[in-house]
């Protein structure tokens, strides 16, 4: 069954889908990735390059033949780029001395007359004595070998959950990422569920996280297949956490384990939030599909785009902008777009707050400070106790809170919200008003502090902390902090000024865009203790004593 | 396996556990079915951390109810019949879940000490009165204190149904009463004006 699905992969992935995993696959194979394109036009020929097991650079370039051949008419339309591949220097400051190895990686087959091409350059470039500018090539069938090799080391009788993987590998790529049966397919191939036994060796454990990214790559075809940047996203982002929670479960190291794959991982994720860009500019209405429906999903849509195209900038402006059109792109439309934004539970929060933030970076006014304090008001405001207008729970996604809103037409039954009661508390409430607090607006805090006093503040605490990187934890306990009726501001803003991350690990949180991708994607990981790092990593605004930070070494 | 129908079935399921599900609500009764109710979608823990610190954990406690059906009735059954058992059914979800609320009720008051012994007496205004000046009461703007629940059988409800109204008739015990009620008002405004930010 595993050559089956392969095949299938093969066979539908276009080039973008398939960089991912053939960047795992070559970790797999002792290569260390020093580049990995992100942008549409390539550099100099080389989409990847990487360090080979024979200590040379390589250098790749990928075309996507997915079912077909790589016809000699298709080879003349690259041959300029791989000429380039072939003469122009890696000039990487990763790279090794020496000229460098050249591939071409297509997922087809190679036309014959392809072959024979291939050859005379060969041949051309030994004669005029350039005998290291030789194109190599792998294609379909070296693909489908790696990809074998890597799949075994899970399957057939280590993964429970074969169902799972093939729901998700003809799932519709147009809806969310089910996170539930993504949550059982990681956490069973990584053993982070509760009847998990560890790894034999560290050799062991790093060969399971190479394949399980292979398992995503899978797992994900039709989202790629739709364009589904958001979804691509997630996949990736929970591979990373859950690579993370299994090294700690396991107590093997991470940084020796399973970073290079975390990273191709986490360049996955920045390409997709690049195109997601992409796609904005070419529709910056953002709309999509039938108008009569639309107008149901639009606000929620609208303000997801606008909380990731917030992180894109942020990302970008230290990590280097894929091209200027899309910072000048960014910034106006996030400069114009809060009438959409919307607050439709508690679950929009953190989207809201990167917003905000983006906002307070890009003007020199009081803007994220009266935001927030609008927005903790609306929260105490919406959650009082008895209050009919509740804003749901951050367990509630998009599409739970819209059933919920319209059980006139939709019916009470798929309202999941029908029985539960959830006036009276707030899971975001305590972050918010540490957020303000930091503002030193001491009045503003006072005005609203009696109906901050009245409701219950909700947390979880999963254990142990590494549970925290899931879906969901198993064990944990559910906390309902009364507060009292009296609070000293000092004892407050001493709260406010722990931006330890306490309960996070650290190998999340040194990572501030993985973090607040998580947080968005996983609100209800917006502990207190998360939202207080995050206001610090992304807002410069601090008018209380210094914070109070984690200092870990690894 | 033999031909079947699992998805017709499965809607049919769903239907039924929901009907189990409101009609064990409704079967709890007036008070009881006021308490809220919320989803835990995670952990194996539910703890109440108090502005004192104290933590007070709630207690899981598996309520099961269980009906069965002969092999034999299968052919017949009809959708009333169903819905009738169904109802058996969620009424003994209900008895589970009121005994475990009450005892959890009982088992909170005795720790805190706010109980008041009845020795075995007939619910009397000045019993009331005496749970009154225990409990505390909050007041809306209007200066009425906000409903309360109270949990009792048929004859403790007819008795304190009699108790009110001598409350309310009698000059010296409606005197008592408004003068407990002013008591609990000026209780409620210090609470009330002490939550503030301080500093």
């Amino acid at each position: 069954m595993l050559e089956r699905l392969i095949d299938t992969w093969l066979d539908s992935s276009s080039e973008r889908a398939y960089q991912a995993p053939f960047c795992q696959m070559l970790v797999a194979e002792g290569h260390r990735i020093i580049h990995s394109t992100r942008h549409a036009s390539i550099e100099f020929g080389k989409d990847i390059i990487s360090i080979g097991p024979d200590g040379r650079t390589w250098a790749f370039q990928l075309k996507g033949n997915p079912g077909s051949r790589l016809t000699l008419t298709q080879f003349r339309q690259i041959e300029p780029q791989l000429q380039e591949l072939l003469t122009h220097p890696v000039t990487h400051p990763g790279a090794t001395q020496g000229w460098h190895r050249s591939f071409l990686v297509t997922n087809g087959q190679i036309d014959e007359e392809v072959s024979l091409a291939i050859e005379r350059i060969n041949v051309g470039n030994t004669k005029a004595g350039y005998p290291d500018r030789i194109l190599e090539v792998i294609s379909r069938g070296v693909l489908f070998d790696w990809a074998l090799k890597l799949g075994a080391t899970l399957w057939p009788s280590e993964l429970k959950n074969i169902n799972d993987i093939l729901e998700l590998m003809t799932f519709d790529g147009r809806k969310p990422l089910p996170l539930d049966r993504f949550h059982k397919v990681l956490g069973d191939s990584l053993r982070v569920l509760e009847d998990g036994q560890n790894f034999k060796s560290e050799a062991d454990f790093r060969r399971h996280i190479t394949s399980t990214a292979l398992l995503v790559a899978l797992s994900i075809r039709n989202f790629e297949a739709e364009n589904n940047h958001y979804a691509i996203m997630l996949a990736w982002l929970l591979f990373i956490s859950y690579a993370i929670a299994a090294a700690k479960k396991w107590g093997w190291n991470y940084k020796r384990n399973c970073s290079d794959t975390c990273q191709i991982a986490r360049d996955a994720i920045r390409k997709s939030l690049t195109r997601l860009c992409s796609e904005a500019q070419k529709n910056p209405a953002l709309l999509q599909g039938n108008p009569f429906t639309d107008t149901f999903v639009f606000r929620q849509r609208h303000t997801l785009v606008t909380a990731l195209l917030s992180l894109h900038w942020f990302w970008s402006e230290d990590e280097g902008w894929p091209d200027q059109t899309q910072k000048e792109f960014t910034e106006q439309h996030l400069a114009s777009c809060f009438q959409h934004t919307w607050l439709w539970g508690e679950a929009a929060i953190p989207q809201m707050l990167i917003y905000l933030w983006h906002l307070g970076e890009r003007s020199a006014s009081a803007v994220t400070e009266w935001s927030v304090g609008s927005l903790l008001e609306i929260v105490l405001t919406a959650n009082t106790r008895d209050s009919e207008d509740a804003l749901p729970p951050p367990y509630y996604d998009e599409q739970a809170v819209l059933r919920h809103r319209l059980t006139a037409l939709l019916g009470e039954q798929s309202n999941e919200l029908r029985d539960e009661q959830i006036s009276g508390q707030s899971f975001y409430a305590q972050s918010l008003l540490h957020l303000l607090v930091r503002t030193n607006y001491k009045s503003k805090c006072k005005v609203l502090w009696p109906d901050f006093s009245r409701l219950a503040a909700l947390e979880f605490k999963p254990s142990p902390s590494w549970a925290y990187c899931l879906w969901r934890a198993e064990h944990g306990e559910n906390l309902h902090h009364q507060p009292p009726l009296t609070k000293q501001w000092t004892d407050l803003v001493d709260e406010a000024r722990d931006c330890s991350g306490d309960g996070i690990p650290f190998e999340l949180l040194s990572d501030r865009y993985l973090l607040m991708l998580f947080v968005i994607a996983l609100p209800y990981r917006g502990t207190p203790s998360a939202i207080r790092f995050l206001g610090k990593a992304y807002s410069s605004g601090w008018f209380i004593p210094p914070p109070v930070e984690r200092v870990e070494s690894q | 396996m033999l031909p079947d129908y699992p998805e017709i079935r499965d809607e049919i399921s769903r239907k039924l556990e929901d009907f189990v599900r409101k009609r064990s609500w409704e079967h709890l009764g007036p008070g009881l079915n006021e308490i809220s109710r919320s989803k835990l979608h995670e952990g194996d823990a539910s703890i109440i951390v108090r502005p004192d610190g104290q933590e007070d954990e709630t207690d899981f406690k598996e309520v099961l109810s269980e009906i069965s059906i002969d092999q034999t009735d299968v052919p017949n059954l009809t959708l009333n019949e169903i819905l009738t058992r169904l109802d058996g059914l969620a009424e003994g979800m209900a008895r589970g879940q009121a005994e475990h609320i009450i005892k959890s009720l009982s088992d909170g008051v005795e720790r805190v000490g706010n109980v008041v012994e009845g020795k075995a007496q007939p619910l009397s205004p000045e019993l009331i009165l005496e749970v009154f000046d225990k409990i505390q009461l909050d007041f809306d703007e209007d200066g009425k204190f906000q409903p309360l629940t109270m949990l009792g059988g048929s004859n403790a409800s007819k008795a304190a149904e009699e108790a009110f109204r001598q409350l309310e008739e009698d000059p010296k015990l409606r005197k008592k009463w408004e003068t407990l009620i002013q008591k609990k008002k000026e209780q409620w405004r210090a609470r009330e004006a002490d939550r503030y930010l301080a500093g």
